[in-house]
């Protein structure tokens, strides 16, 4: 007597000659794991600011890294902005390696796109010519004016706890 | 220069602050006197000061409209401005000057193109209390805008135009349309007359109608007031405008009804 579906599954290759593939799923855990980290063990891992508290305290405790008015009621261009700024984040990261404790503040005003970053490096030869070459290449790209404002900052000194 | 200010905002930075952040500016911690720390505190935490704080920069600074900026600015543009003439003193001295409003939207937003489609959408308002109008062109009038930009209540005909790309197209095609509007409205057309209009139109001619062979029954001489009074008194109530409220009865309606029976006890002298 065939009991359920799955061994009259199995049965039919025989009968017909036919190749199943099956493959194993595990249940779906409906879990948000944005912006969350992991408790180390020796609590020596260090957050910033904007890592220590989770998504949804961004408008409350936490302010909006990237400020644009495409995502107001009937404007247009918010995809275009967000993808915009995805750029300019991974441009910048990549141009001022390792040197950017924080993230990056990236401000619109009418065709002027303002980028502040927080920089950890002493030597100003470097970054003003990081900064200019920055500028520059993504005024290009992007066929916006660029400003860039840079800051100091200690990497221990961006730390707010420690997980 | 700064670094020897101490850590509030002294008397002598007030005219000075104007010249240090004349413009909207990022937030630079090192320009700012002030001893500011800014976000929330947890557990063994300290919220970051301004110079290693990522909020301060995040958040819009207003430091460019400072209260004595502000009174600079004024000062500088009141050279340029002149004084409201004292004759518009209310609104009905405006009316009378300026009888038709434009009303256009600009818009502003970041974007490489400050160009905004809906920019280009223009309303012309305008009273027709302040056009020369006979009764025919009035009603020629309305008929032809429509019921959607006439407002009989407070008779006020709305143009809005959005059909051309630029706001300067529209704004003279909504003068056009206003000039051709009116100038229309004061000719009379060969098809204006009995057999093409009807009562939708604002028009009635008593003399087809059921009330007309009533009085022709009775045998009066036509030029008598009463028949007259009689046929005005028909005209209004067959003319009667649509009421905005349904079942009630207003002042208007109470007259024409009364006007009614008025003239018609003295038509057939009761």
């Amino acid at each position: 007597m065939i009991r359920n579906i799955n061994s009259l599954r199995a049965l039919l290759p025989r009968l017909y000659h036919q190749p199943v593939c099956q493959f194993h799923v595990s249940p779906v855990n409906n879990k948000a794991t944005a912006g969350r980290h992991k408790v180390s063990k020796m609590l020596n891992k260090p957050l910033t600011y904007d890592q220590a508290f989770k998504p949804n305290f961004i408008g409350v405790k936490k302010g909006w890294l990237s400020v644009h008015t495409g995502n107001l009621r009937g404007e247009h261009g918010s995809y275009q902005f967000t993808y915009e700024d995805e750029l300019i984040r991974k441009f910048c990261v990549g141009t001022f390696y390792r040197m950017l404790p924080t993230d990056i503040v990236i401000k619109r005003r009418f065709n002027v796109i303002e980028i502040t970053l927080m920089c950890n490096t002493v030597v100003s030869t470097k970054v003003f010519f990081l900064k200019a070459y920055s500028e520059r290449l993504l005024s290009a790209l992007l066929k916006c004016h660029i400003k860039m404002h840079i800051f100091k900052l200690n990497n221990e000194d961006a730390i707010y706890k420690y997980i | 220069r700064i670094a020897r200010h101490p850590s509030f905002l002294a008397d002598t930075l007030e005219g000075e602050w104007s010249d240090i952040w004349p413009l909207p500016n990022q937030f630079n911690p090192y320009l700012v006197p002030l001893p500011l720390r800014m976000g929330h505190t947890q557990k063994f935490c300290v919220s970051p000061d301004k110079y290693t704080s990522v909020e301060l920069l995040k958040v819009q600074n207003f430091l460019h409209l400072t209260p004595p900026a502000i009174k600079k600015h004024c000062a500088a543009l009141k050279k340029f401005c002149t004084p409201f003439p004292k004759e518009l003193e209310t609104q009905q001295d405006c009316e009378r000057e300026f009888p038709v409003e434009t009303h256009t939207v600009d818009y502003v937003a970041a974007g490489k193109t400050p160009r905004n489609p809906a920019a280009r959408v223009v309303t012309k308002t305008i009273r027709l209390s302040n056009l020369v109008l006979d009764h025919h062109a009035r009603l020629k009038l309305t008929q032809l805008a429509g019921k959607e930009r006439y407002n009989r209540s407070n008779d006020i005909l709305t143009i809005k135009v959005d059909r051309c790309p630029v706001k300067k197209q529209n704004k003279d095609f909504a003068d056009y349309l206003l000039t051709a509007l009116y100038f229309e409205s004061w000719k009379t057309e060969p098809w204006e007359s009995k057999e093409h209009t009807s009562h939708s139109d604002g028009y009635y001619w008593w003399e087809d109608s059921a009330s007309y062979q009533n009085v022709k029954n009775l045998s009066l001489s036509w030029d008598s007031p009463t028949v007259e009074k009689y046929r005005e008194s028909v005209r209004e109530l067959k003319l009667e405008p649509e009421p905005e409220k349904l079942g009630i009865l207003t002042e208007e309606r109470k007259e024409a009804v009364s006007n009614y029976k008025d003239s018609v006890i003295k038509l057939l002298n009761l």
